[in-house]
Order: structure tokens, then C-alpha cells, then sequence
């Protein structure tokens, strides 16, 4: 009977402090979490910046400004010394098409992902602006 | 104290070993416990964040397509050429219904001219990968509300982002 309790309570000693032990384990689980959710805000942040590249693409091309005019439109819309692929297209007759593509590094070594972003407007008639307005 | 009353009174420190015994094999898998429901909870956030990013984008989008598809309500019907021009168009011939001025009632005409707005806002909304709700289109003043289907991660849960936009011909600037 006494050999049994001392087991008892000798096994009771050694699991002592697991709880602490599995939660020092889990945190960098939930720190790792955490950072992919803060990378995915962040996707959607960009994937929010290279829509609105893309409108300001599409706006400056089909009021008559020029590839290079439609570019710097859609840089400017986006943060300074962000990385950008711009193009812009004719798509049919009445159309224009700006396309916006930004690369994103992700967190953990993963490979950077691209977001595209597409906005077409419809062509207008008149003078191109003048870039000396703006 | 005689040996029978030892045997007999309650020992503390029996109480102790078996409160011991009883609580040990209740507490263990606790921490389990507790890890899995943070899990359950850091992957419903996950999923949450995964939904909200694609509902941003997908507004962001939306509000594109309204804004340019109410532009191009305002556009000038010139810059939509026709697709394909008719072989020989024959002039009207005297006497002939057009002569008369009976085809082109004012009133027709401002009604196809609307429809046209709202055919050149559907198409610009559509090429932006969205749908048009309703324009409400003149000459001067276009407002136009488009919608977007966004589908949830979980489930396929489908919902309907919806943007409004407003274009005004303006006085030109002095």
C-alpha cells in the first residue's frame, strides 16, 4: 500500500508543470498563426492598393493620356518605391483595359505571391489633358 | 494514543493522498484541452481574416465597376461607334415614313438614347466583373448601382457586394 501511494505521488511530481510546458509549445504555434492572418490583412490590403492603381490606370488612359501618363497614374496611386507591373490596352474599338500587378512577400520563406487587379473603362472623346494642369 | 485508536481516528495525510489521487487523472489533458480550443479559435479567425480580405477586395472592385460604368454612361455616343456598318444605305425615299417625321418622335428618341446609357453602363460593369443593378442615367447626371457575387471560404457561402457611384457633366473649368 505504501509502495502504491509513493508511485502515485511520485508519478504526480513528474507530470507536475506539463500544462506550462505544453503551453510554452503552443505559443510559437499561435505566434505563426498569427503572423500568416496579419499577411493575409495584408494581402487584402494590397489586393484593395492595386485596384484602385488599376482604376486611376484606366481613367488616365481612356480620357486620352498616353501609356506613360496612364502608368504614372497608377503609381501614384499606390505608396512610394512600391514594386508595380502596369499595363495598359486597348480592349475593342471604345474600350481600354489597365492591368496592375503587385508582388507580396509572405512570411515563413514562402514564395511571394502576385496580386492582379483589372479595371476597364470606356473610352472618351475630346483633347488629352494637359500635363502642365495637373 | 492506543494502537486501536490510531487505527481508528482519521488521518489527514491519507486525506491528502487520496485527494491527490482523485484530482491527478481529472487534470491530466487539461492543457490538451485548452490547446485545442485555442486552435479552433485562432483557425475561425483565420477564416474570418481569409473572408474579410476577399470582401474588401471584392468592394474595392465593385466600386471600381460603378464608377467607371456610370462614366461611361455620360460618354459621349460617339465614342461608341457602331460594330459593323450596313453594306448600302438607300436614302430615304420621298413620302417615306422618316419623311414624315412619324419614327423619330422626340420622345422615342430620348428613350433609346437612355437605354443606351444603361446598355454602355451594363457592359462596362460587366467587363469589371460585375453586374448592373440599376441606372438611373440623363444626360448630364448618371447614378448607377452595381452588384458582385463574393463566395466564403467556408461553405461556399455566396453574398452580394453592392457599390453605388454618381458622374455629373460638370461646367468645364474658366
Amino acid at each position: 500500500m505504501a509502495s502504491r501511494i509513493r508511485s502515485t505521488t511520485g508519478r504526480l511530481r513528474s507530470e507536475s508543470g506539463s500544462a506550462t510546458v505544453e503551453l510554452a509549445a503552443a505559443i510559437p504555434l499561435l505566434v505563426a498563426v498569427t503572423l500568416a492572418m496579419v499577411a493575409l490583412l495584408g494581402l487584402a490590403r494590397d489586393q484593395v492598393l492595386a485596384q484602385g492603381a488599376a482604376r486611376e490606370a484606366a481613367r488616365e488612359a481612356a480620357i486620352g493620356g498616353d501609356l506613360a501618363r496612364a502608368s504614372a497614374a497608377a503609381r501614384a496611386a499606390l505608396p512610394p518605391g512600391r514594386a508595380a507591373e502596369v499595363a495598359v490596352v486597348p480592349d475593342g474599338a471604345v474600350r481600354v483595359r489597365a492591368s496592375v500587378e503587385l508582388p507580396v512577400g509572405l512570411p515563413f520563406g514562402v514564395r511571394p505571391a502576385v496580386i492582379k487587379a483589372t479595371a476597364v473603362a470606356a473610352r472618351e472623346l475630346g483633347p488629352a489633358p494637359n500635363p502642365a494642369d495637373q | 494514543m492506543s494502537p486501536r485508536a490510531a487505527m481508528e481516528a482519521p488521518s489527514t495525510r491519507g486525506v491528502a493522498v487520496r485527494a491527490n489521487l482523485l484530482e491527478g487523472p481529472a487534470e491530466r489533458g487539461g492543457a490538451t484541452l485548452v490547446g485545442l480550443a485555442l486552435a479552433g479559435i485562432v483557425l475561425m479567425a483565420g477564416v474570418v481574416a481569409v473572408d474579410i480580405g476577399a470582401l474588401a477586395g471584392s468592394r474595392a472592385a465593385a466600386q471600381t465597376a460603378a464608377d467607371m460604368a456610370a462614366l461611361a454612361a455620360l460618354a459621349p455616343e460617339v465614342a461608341h461607334p457602331p460594330q459593323s456598318e450596313p453594306a448600302h444605305e438607300q436614302p430615304p425615299e420621298r413620302g417615306s415614313a422618316t419623311d414624315k417625321g412619324e419614327s423619330l418622335d422626340i420622345f422615342q428618341a430620348a428613350h433609346q438614347a437612355r437605354d443606351g446609357r444603361a446598355s454602355r453602363a451594363a457592359e462596362i460593369a460587366m467587363a469589371n466583373g460585375s453586374e448592373l443593378v440599376r441606372c438611373d442615367c440623363s444626360a448630364v447626371q448618371a447614378v448607377v448601382s452595381v452588384r458582385r457575387r463574393v463566395r466564403f471560404v467556408p461553405g461556399g457561402l455566396t453574398v452580394l457586394v453592392t457599390a453605388r457611384a454618381r458622374a455629373v457633366l460638370g461646367r468645364p473649368p474658366p
